[in-house]
């Protein structure tokens, strides 16, 4: 940690427990997962810190290569930690092994990106929906048929889908048999990643709208993964921006998207084409293309592409330090880049 | 320059520029289909575009934007029947062999995919290819050919562009890729950049660099950008074409659009997609794009319209009001 910076204060080596006395559902401490390439080690996910509170729906944004995927498969444990630490629903995961998971697993779910991917294509949609049932030996037949029908029913499906295949229905429907599937344990936490990205416009917000209805009526915790920041901004309570592995900027959704404090987001921001002509915000176009993490820059890992760079951020990696309104950045210099202009005399603020 | 006021300043600076670049006229394409029914993947798109201007077509898929793209390249599989009309400065498109429009592609019209890695072959270098295209078309040494490539990959940003001839795709990241697909469509000084989904598979911030590129690129040509993000079309495109099934269901000023949209499904795409001002459900369109030989008569968004009754079982036709097409018995504003 270093003494020289400017604003706020680094955060406490330990992240203390939420003052409302409810445990988070999921928490990751100083989270690494390198990937061993060749003779030498890619940290795909570096110190990573994050929890998700029951009911919480929490969002991870950042391009190709920040490590969104990558963090999000390493807390269900697809991938094994390198170090740090995560804790879920009170219990140490870190190392457990796949026996000891296995419950877990019941209230970890996950929907991917791809609806014509995800769902094995010569399963009818009922085997796919009952799979999790099945392989956690959950309920008789009967009660794994009513179980299927309450959950098409649920996601909005015909109650005649389940003796159809994946190919017969289209990409929006298939997305819902995702989340059926998803649902079909007792879920605390659903992870997606980029869950409607693949679908058509129109779809989207079908969607968007039925994880919203679900998460209403259950209760549940949702880690969503995207790479745009309106689909964030619309779903998610918390966000982390992810940048070459690490928490850039991490807060409240409708902050941290609104008004960025790092120039990392507020270029993400900038860059998100949105069809109102009169959105006036500013243009901030980055140069080159993220480092590879094999390769990482010295000091900050942003500031050969950052607009705002001073020599010393070639020489430091800026803590990710606590602002007075709670969010937290990593930067020597938050707030001073903004990708919100003035039209008309008037500030768009919340445009 | 501000966002709001770029796509009009560059309406009006391409005004006086003379005839169109491309004339679109009544373009139907169809397939055929089971007990001789004939698919109809396009069914009526028209559009002039001039030196300097740009049209998105923005559609979700199934809406016959690829298709109506593909057609002015004559790209499409054998089985398609194309009707209509189309003009490249004045030469019929439709009347050439398949010879003549090989000596069109790739001089006269370029083009760039979502893919960059189906445009360049994954064992030839960079320079060979960019080689290849400049000497189909041009008369030049092996030499000339070499500092050509060089040049347009120095116009689209890429650095050391030397090194670059020498270097494979696969030795390129995603957006480094699209430069060079966009150098390979730009080879030629082309009349017309038609541009399909260039950004779709990239990431955010290199989708600007992107977007940049083109918008420079539009001064010197005309650009048909294909896409499904009217954020897209808004940052790039002087005019936009909404497709639905085939059909042009509204077309005019993009900004226009944007601001004072008339179809219904356009005023609904504008609601469905989150936009930062607010938070709180979002209003999505009802039901799905209907599949290709599932199109219903009349029209085709009626069984998802909140203002459809049994007038819309007749086509409205893509009717002018106020420099502003628009297909709908019952338009908003």
């Amino acid at each position: 940690m270093n003494d020289s910076s400017p604003v706020g204060t680094p955060m406490d080596e330990t992240v203390p427990a939420p003052a409302s006395g409810d445990q988070p559902l999921l928490r990751a401490e100083r989270l690494r997962v390198v990937f061993r390439v060749g003779q030498r080690g890619l940290p795909a996910v570096n110190d990573v810190d994050l929890t998700v509170s029951p009911g919480e729906t929490v969002g991870l944004v950042g391009e190709s290569g920040s490590g969104k995927s990558t963090l999000a498969r390493t807390l269900i444990r697809a991938y094994e930690p390198t170090s740090g630490r995560i804790v879920y629903d009170g219990q140490d995961i870190t190392h457990a092994s796949e026996g000891a998971l296995k419950p877990v697993r019941r209230s970890m779910q996950m929907v991917f990106q791809d609806p014509y991917a995800s769902l094995d294509a010569r399963m009818s949609v009922r085997r796919i929906i009952a799979e999790p049932l099945l392989a956690h030996r959950v309920g008789s037949r009967r009660e794994i048929r009513e179980r299927v029908a309450q959950l098409l029913e649920d996601v909005g499906l015909p109650p005649d889908s389940g003796d159809r295949l994946p190919a017969q229905f289209s990409g929006g429907q298939r997305q819902r048999i995702s989340i059926a599937r998803a649902l079909a344990l007792e879920t605390k936490l659903l992870i997606a990643d980029e869950p409607v990205s693949a679908l058509d416009v129109s779809i989207q917000a079908q969607i968007v709208n039925l994880l919203q209805d679900i998460q209403r009526d259950r209760g549940l915790a949702y880690l969503v993964i995207a790479h745009d920041l309106a689909l964030i901004h619309e779903m998610c309570d918390r966000v982390a921006v992810l940048y070459l592995g690490e928490v850039v900027e991490e807060g409240p959704a409708d902050h941290v998207v609104t008004n960025p404090q790092h120039p990392y987001t507020a270029a993400l921001l900038a860059a998100t084409p949105v069809p109102n002509p009169d959105h006036g915000r500013e243009r901030i176009v980055l140069h080159g293309e993220p480092p590879s993490a094999l390769d990482p820059p010295s000091g900050c890992n942003f500031h050969p592409r950052c607009p705002i760079a001073r020599p010393h951020c070639a020489e430091e990696s800026p803590p990710l330090a606590e602002l007075p309104d709670g969010r937290r950045a990593a930067c020597f210099y938050p707030g001073e880049l903004t990708a919100v202009g003035r039209v008309d005399g008037r500030s768009q603020e919340h445009c | 320059m501000e966002a709001s006021s770029a796509a009009e300043q560059r309406v009006n600076a391409s005004d006086a520029v003379g005839g169109p670049v491309l004339s679109v006229a009544d373009l139907r394409v169809t397939f055929p289909g089971r007990a001789g029914r004939t698919l109809a993947a396009v069914n009526g798109v028209s559009f002039d575009l001039r030196r300097g201007e740009s049209i998105g077509i923005v559609g979700e898929s199934g809406s016959g934007k690829s298709m109506t793209a593909l057609s002015v390249m004559r790209l499409l599989p054998p089985t398609a029947q194309v009707d209509g009309a189309i003009s490249l400065e004045s030469e019929d498109l439709l009347a050439k062999s398949d010879r003549q429009m090989r000596r069109v592609r790739g001089d006269r019209v370029g083009m760039v995919f979502q893919d960059p890695m189906t445009g360049l072959n994954p064992v030839r270098r960079i320079g060979s290819t960019l080689r290849e295209a400049i000497r189909r078309h041009r008369d030049c040494t092996r030499r000339e050919a070499d500092d050509r490539a060089e040049e347009v990959l120095r116009s689209v940003g890429i650095p050391s562009p030397r090194e670059r001839l020498r270097a494979y795709p696969h030795q390129l990241s995603g957006g480094l890729r699209q430069r060079v697909m966009i150098a390979l469509a730009l080879v030629n000084d082309p009349d017309l950049l038609i541009a399909d989904e260039p950004t779709t598979a990239l990431d955010s911030t290199i989708q600007a660099q992107i977007l940049d590129l083109l918008k420079e690129q539009v001064t010197r040509s005309a650009l048909i950008m294909i896409t499904h993000d009217l954020g897209v079309a808004a940052e790039l495109c002087d005019r936009i074409a909404v497709m639905y099934a085939g059909r042009v269901v509204e077309q005019g000023a993009t900004a226009e659009v944007l601001r004072s949209p008339r179809h219904p499904y356009t005023v609904g795409l504008l609601n469905a997609a989150p936009d930062f001002s607010r938070r709180g459900r979002l209003t999505p369109i009802p039901g799905a794009p209907p599949q290709i030989g599932r199109v219903p008569t009349g029209c085709p968004f009626r069984p998802r319209c909140d203002r459809a009754d049994a007038t819309c079982e007749q086509w409205p036709g893509l009717e002018e009001r106020d420099e502003r097409l628009v297909a709908c018995w019952y338009p908003h504003g």
